[in-house]
């Protein structure tokens, strides 16, 4: 058997959780990620359209929760390619020293609505290693809720981290 | 493309339309703002190429943003995405033209809800698919309450 990267420090780290942290949904961030994304969809910025829609007004695009993933930071707690040194999102230390984004999955449950205050919370519920072609790489798999001010789930988005 | 698509419109091998962008410079810019996103590999061309990349590269998660763009213009106000899965298997960059589309790739009714499967993807000009993924979207069904032919007496 090869020998594994994976220490027990590392996956002592499954089921750890970051700091849950709010998204307030304004009318103003819902257009600015509208145009950031170049989705003219009159239902994220035309309140009148979103009125008549089945909706009853005005939403957000499925991925606007993704806007404040970064915690704002001073220029002095980033590193020289510009990531904060640790995220929100913290990652175990390992050996290896790329970090890639590996794959998205996402449930939408109730739409998120103009004015809504969210709350995320994200736990790291896997951490595994695969040989790739270059080497090993360490999965880590992280499960983030969003629930809305009435405690309704609005999205489930389990994301995967490769280290390599 | 109907202003509202029906469960009834849609079967397997469907195919889903074509959504071009081609990210801008500025776009990115956009979208690093709204994200607060200060990594510099998407707006510093010269830090790009000392990291190894041929220039500035679009977000991971703006493709995201796009292939939701494609299904939620695809299946109009009155369906719902349900699910999205996405991966960035290739790099893609700055002024590149990128192709959202997909294929249904299975349908059912479930709760008398009217549900399609669909595969989507991300390619460029070279019909490289850089972005792999799926989808679930809830579709609204045509009336069923057509009245029953009246039985032949």
């Amino acid at each position: 058997m090869a020998t594994s990267l994976l220490t027990d420090e590392i996956l002592g780290w499954i089921g750890r959780e970051a700091e849950p942290w709010t998204i307030e949904v304004t009318a103003l961030d819902v257009k600015r990620f509208a145009v950031a994304t170049d989705d003219p969809n009159p239902l994220y910025t035309d309140a009148e359209a979103a009125r008549d829609s089945h909706f009853g007004g005005p939403i957000a695009p499925p991925l606007f929760y993704m806007a404040p993933l970064t915690e704002p930071l001073p220029e002095r707690d980033l590193r020289p390619d510009g990531l904060p040194y640790t995220g929100r999102l913290p990652i175990p230390p390992t050996p290896l020293p790329r970090l890639m984004d590996g794959g998205t999955d996402i449930e939408f449950f109730v739409p998120i609505r103009v004015g809504d205050t969210l709350t995320a919370r994200s736990t790291i519920v896997d951490i595994y290693e695969k040989q790739g072609r270059s080497g090993p790489l360490i999965f880590v798999v992280r499960e983030t809720t969003y629930t809305n001010q009435h405690g309704e789930t609005v999205v489930v988005e389990k994301g995967s981290s490769i280290l390599r | 493309m109907p202003s509202r698509l029906y469960f009834e419109d849609v079967a397997t091998g469907t195919a889903l339309p074509r959504l071009e962008k081609t990210p801008s410079n500025t776009l990115l810019f956009l979208y690093s703002s709204i994200t607060w996103n200060p990594q510099r590999i998407h707006y510093d061309k010269d830090f790009s190429r000392a990291a190894g990349y041929r220039d500035i590269v679009v977000h991971g998660p703006l493709r995201g943003a796009f292939l939701s763009q494609l299904l939620t213009g695809w299946i109009g106000a009155h369906g719902t995405l349900k699910k999205l899965s996405y991966a960035n298997r290739d790099i893609a960059y700055v002024n590149e033209k990128l192709v959202c589309t997909g294929v249904v790739t299975d349908t059912w009714v479930e709760a008398g809800k009217g549900y399609a499967a669909c595969e989507v993807w991300v390619e460029n000009d070279a019909a490289t698919r850089l972005t792999l993924g799926s989808a679930t979207v809830v579709l609204p069904r045509r009336a069923t309450s057509a009245p029953e032919p009246a039985p032949s007496a």
